[in-house]
């Protein structure tokens, strides 16, 4: 509190006016402080501003060619007013990065300060938690620092498919997995489907399948779906199906989706109908891995030569 | 030809026909063309003893000469064919596929093994050799394998070179054309080629004729030779002529085993039922189809009717035919209805319950068609023939529009409507498709699923870098790399390096991977063929292993009551022997169909 009591009455005022009246993080315009605060001598209103800003409670920013200021948090405030000035222009740099981060090189060549003592502000900084060290995807090597309250943005994560900066290829395959199952279980029919209803129940027919049975009929295991068929799943479905069933936490966008079956093409597991539009699992592919029996048709080839 | 095509064929020699037959063609085939003498010189065999071990050999067509009428004198000179001689390899498949088809009392399989024995057989020769009635049977047996293109005529052309023979006929066209201050010698050359290549085509599809080798049977009663076109070579008023030389059609051969591979092809992406209708749809264009590569344009199409006349009644075409059921509509039938309406944009309600009452009517459809075949079975079976068989049609096309829907293989194309529906095959797409599926079945058993996605990814993209690559295939760039290199080191993958400056620095540099098939695929087919010649070393290791065993087996009176003349501890390695061969000989037959997806379909 001791930082609003340095304040002025008018000061104090301005500031709970600037932090109530609008969503935190407004940035106001001269004309707009005018009105909220209700002075307009420019002069007064300029006094009580840098009054606000020698305590850290207010920031200026440009915009364009105007002057605007924006309300910092009290605690905000009194963060920056515990730092050693240092401290203070590496903090203001890496806040600014946002929640791409910032690297520790262009920090130092943005402040002008030698790189022990970037070193070191960062330490003190880290060792208070107000910013926190993160891994990009993108330049695995470099240190990396941004504020401990927020998320790293999915340029720097990478996106879904990232833990800790690293690929999750358990996390991948199980949903590969997942959205194979789901495709086949849409795109191969079961018993349940067979066109021909089973025989009704009175006696006539029942004679006739005893004849049929007389007759051999050669009945092969075969059962699908006309080429003309249509309920083949979309991506929109699939997307559906895997945000439903909620199989992760993870946010999945359709692109990731897309990207899924994309792999499970190049696997030849399933392939695109309808130029695109549908999806549907190749008979025979098998969620795992596993190498099936056609594939072994050719084991033990390779004993000879450096092909074989 | 390659080098490991031709290990092979010199141990084939070697272990059938001996190690002088194996000692004159392995010559031949290192030094090239060579006459008597020359043989005699590298060979270090005399002239008479390589006199007579060419007899076999020219009969079999495994070395073809040519005698230059210019040069005069006796300059004829030999070439050896590795071709004919690696048919070899596929004599037992060969066999075996004769007596699929025809039954072992009906003489086919004896005429094809004295064929496979002595290269080729003039018809009135074969006949002399046995009783009056067997002879009759053979006759028509004969024929019947003349007439499925089976056997094949040899003519005498067929036993010298193919570039002789097209020289010869380039100079007598060049001659022909008369020299003049008006043309050209380069233009005459052109002319010259254009004219021996059409006749030399000529030449070679002489056999291709419907009636090659068919002479009209003494007793055929006004069988004219347009009747024979009409009814596609099952005339039974034709017979084979005695003076024919027959020899066994191995392009023809191929041609039964691609439809084999396809057929099988089809039993596991589609289903048996549908891979039966296929058998059919190739078997109807069987006669029409000569060899695998065929240069001319002319598509070849054939008609449901004609399929639907031709297949095994006994099929039940409808049993595989599946709709959706009711209960997997409802249960997902909300969220496709969304995804209609978004798909045509504030349709209403309507729109999918035109689609559902589509889908009825399919199932009504084939409800009722169901209910057709039910009164077939009932009371007035006689007057129902046509309607079954118009329902059956409907079936068969459920079965041929699968077969061409699939545009990633498209099995049969729809050229026209004429007899229910005409239907072309592009061999030529199909065949790289089957190579394709054969070669990454290759790939996944040697270097696993993982290294297959990024070939396909690359056959796919065309040339792309490493990270690209591990962003589609959602794999970490660092484990790609060791899949890659191993992909590199096979000859599967190529590198490509672009600079992205002037200097050639590495890590100014972009490394792109790609896959070029044909190289790739050469060079797994020496692999393959390689591997073969190891196989079939190895057999021949195993038999020298056992010497004793083995001489006393090739005598004539051990070979006829191996039981009694053997001791049980002599069977008993025998048989182990056996075994062993028996696996090598079955594997190199499965390698040998690689060969044949790869080089020669």
């Amino acid at each position: 509190m001791h930082l609003l009591e340095n304040l002025s009455q008018p000061a104090q005022t301005m500031y709970n006016k600037m932090m109530n009246s609008m969503p935190e993080g407004h940035i106001y315009t001269q004309t707009e402080l005018t009105e909220l605060v209700g002075i307009s001598d420019p002069l007064r209103l300029m006094g009580l501003i840098q009054e606000n800003m020698n305590m850290g409670l207010v920031k200026m920013l440009q915009q364009g060619d105007e002057l605007c200021y924006q309300a910092i948090k009290k605690e905000d405030a009194e963060k920056i007013q515990a730092m050693t000035k240092d401290e203070a222009m590496v903090y203001s740099y890496i806040e600014s990065s946002g929640t791409e981060g910032i690297w520790t090189k262009t920090i130092k060549a943005k402040t002008n300060l030698h790189q022990s003592v970037v070193q070191r502000c960062l330490k003190s900084l880290e060792s208070k938690r107000y910013i926190k060290n993160i891994k990009s995807v993108k330049y695995p090597t470099r240190k990396i620092y941004m504020l401990a309250s927020l998320q790293p943005s999915i340029d720097v994560t990478g996106g879904p498919w990232f833990t800790d900066s690293e690929l999750d290829t358990e996390f991948i395959s199980s949903l590969l997995s997942i959205v194979f199952r789901y495709v086949m279980s849409e795109s191969i029919p079961t018993e349940d489907d067979k066109a021909l209803v089973p025989a009704p129940k009175n006696k006539k027919t029942n004679r006739k399948s005893t004849k049929n049975e007389k007759k051999e009929e050669i009945v092969y295991d075969q059962l699908s779906y006309p080429a003309n068929y249509s309920a083949y799943p979309s991506i929109t479905q699939i997307h559906e199906f895997v945000h439903t069933s909620g199989i992760t936490t993870v946010e999945l966008a359709q692109s990731d989706i897309k990207a899924l079956l994309d792999v499970l093409i190049y696997d030849r597991k399933i392939e695109t109908i309808d130029h695109g539009m549908t999806y549907r699992a190749i008979l025979g592919a098998t969620a795992d891995d596993e190498t099936s029996a056609e594939v072994s048709e050719y084991d033990s080839i390779w004993s000879y030569g450096p092909f074989l | 030809m390659s080098q490991y095509e031709e290990e092979l064929v010199v141990l084939l020699l070697r272990d059938i026909y001996g190690d002088k037959a194996a000692t004159v063609v392995d010559t031949l085939l290192k030094y090239g063309r060579l006459t008597l003498q020359l043989i005699s010189r590298y060979s270090k065999l005399p002239l008479a003893t390589i006199q007579r071990v060419l007899v076999p050999l020219v009969q079999n067509r495994f070395v073809l000469y040519w005698v230059d009428e210019n040069a005069g004198g006796d300059n004829a000179t030999y070439v050896a064919s590795t071709r004919n001689m690696y048919n070899i390899m596929r004599s037992g498949k060969f066999v075996g596929f004769v007596l699929d088809r025809f039954p072992d009392t009906s003489g086919a399989p004896d005429i094809v093994k004295n064929l496979l024995l002595y290269g080729h057989i003039r018809v009135s020769d074969y006949l002399a050799a046995q009783s009056a009635s067997q002879a009759a049977v053979s006759k028509s047996v004969i024929t019947l394998l003349l007439q499925r293109k089976l056997l094949t005529t040899l003519r005498r052309h067929e036993f010298n070179p193919q570039s002789d023979l097209y020289m010869r006929i380039f100079k007598r066209r060049l001659a022909a054309i008369p020299r003049s201050k008006a043309v050209s010698e380069a233009k005459r050359e052109v002319q010259a080629h254009a004219e021996a290549t059409e006749e030399f085509n000529v030449l070679k599809t002489v056999h291709d004729d419907i009636n090659d080798g068919l002479v009209a049977a003494a007793n055929g009663i006004g069988s004219s030779s347009k009747r024979g076109h009409s009814s596609t070579g099952s005339s039974p008023s034709k017979t084979v002529d005695e003076s024919a030389v027959l020899a066994l059609n191995h392009d023809k051969f191929a041609v039964l085993m691609r439809a084999q591979i396809l057929e099988h092809l089809v039993s596991q992406r589609i289903g048996k039922v549908t891979a039966a209708v296929y058998g059919q749809v190739l078997d109807c264009m069987e006669p029409k189809l000569f060899r695998c590569v065929d240069n001319t344009d002319k598509a070849i199409t054939v008609t449901s009717l004609e399929v639907l006349h031709n297949l095994d009644a006994d099929i039940k075409l409808a049993s595989a035919i599946a709709v959706r059921s009711s209960k997997k509509r409802s249960r997902s039938a909300s969220s496709r209805a969304s995804k209609r309406q978004k798909r045509r944009l504030g349709s209403d309600d309507s729109a999918s319950q035109s689609d559902d009452s589509m889908g009825n009517t399919n199932i009504s459809d084939l409800e009722s068609s169901h209910r057709q075949d039910d009164n077939e079975d009932g009371d007035d079976e006689d007057d129902d023939d046509n309607f079954a068989n118009s329902s059956r049609m409907e079936h068969l096309n459920f079965h041929l529009a699968l077969l061409s829907c699939n545009q990633n293989l498209p099995f049969i194309k729809k050229v026209g409507n004429k007899g229910g529906g005409e239907w072309t095959i592009d061999f030529d797409t199909l065949t790289a498709r089957v190579r394709e599926l054969e070669y990454d079945k290759l790939i996944t058993q040697k270097q696993g699923a993982i290294a297959c996605r990024l070939l396909r990814i690359i056959r796919d993209k065309g040339r792309i870098d490493e990270k690209q690559l591990a962003r589609i295939a959602l794999l970490p760039p660092k484990d790609i790399r060791s899949q890659l290199t191993a992909l590199h080191e096979i000859g599967c993958l190529d590198l490509q390096e672009v600079p992205r400056g002037t200097d050639r620095a590495p890590s100014r540099t972009y490394y792109l991977w790609y896959h070029k098939p044909k190289c790739a695929y050469a060079l797994m087919t020496q692999a393959v063929l390689k591997t073969m010649v190891r196989c079939y070393a190895r057999v021949i290791e195993e038999r020298g292993r056992r010497p004793s065993v083995m001489t006393k087996l090739l005598r004539e009176d051990v070979r006829l009551d191996e039981g009694n003349m053997l001791t049980p501890a002599e069977r008993e390695e025998v048989r182990r022997v056996r075994g062993v061969e028996e696996r090598f000989i079955a594997h190199m037959v499965k390698l040998d169909k690689l060969v044949l997806i790869f080089r020669d379909m």
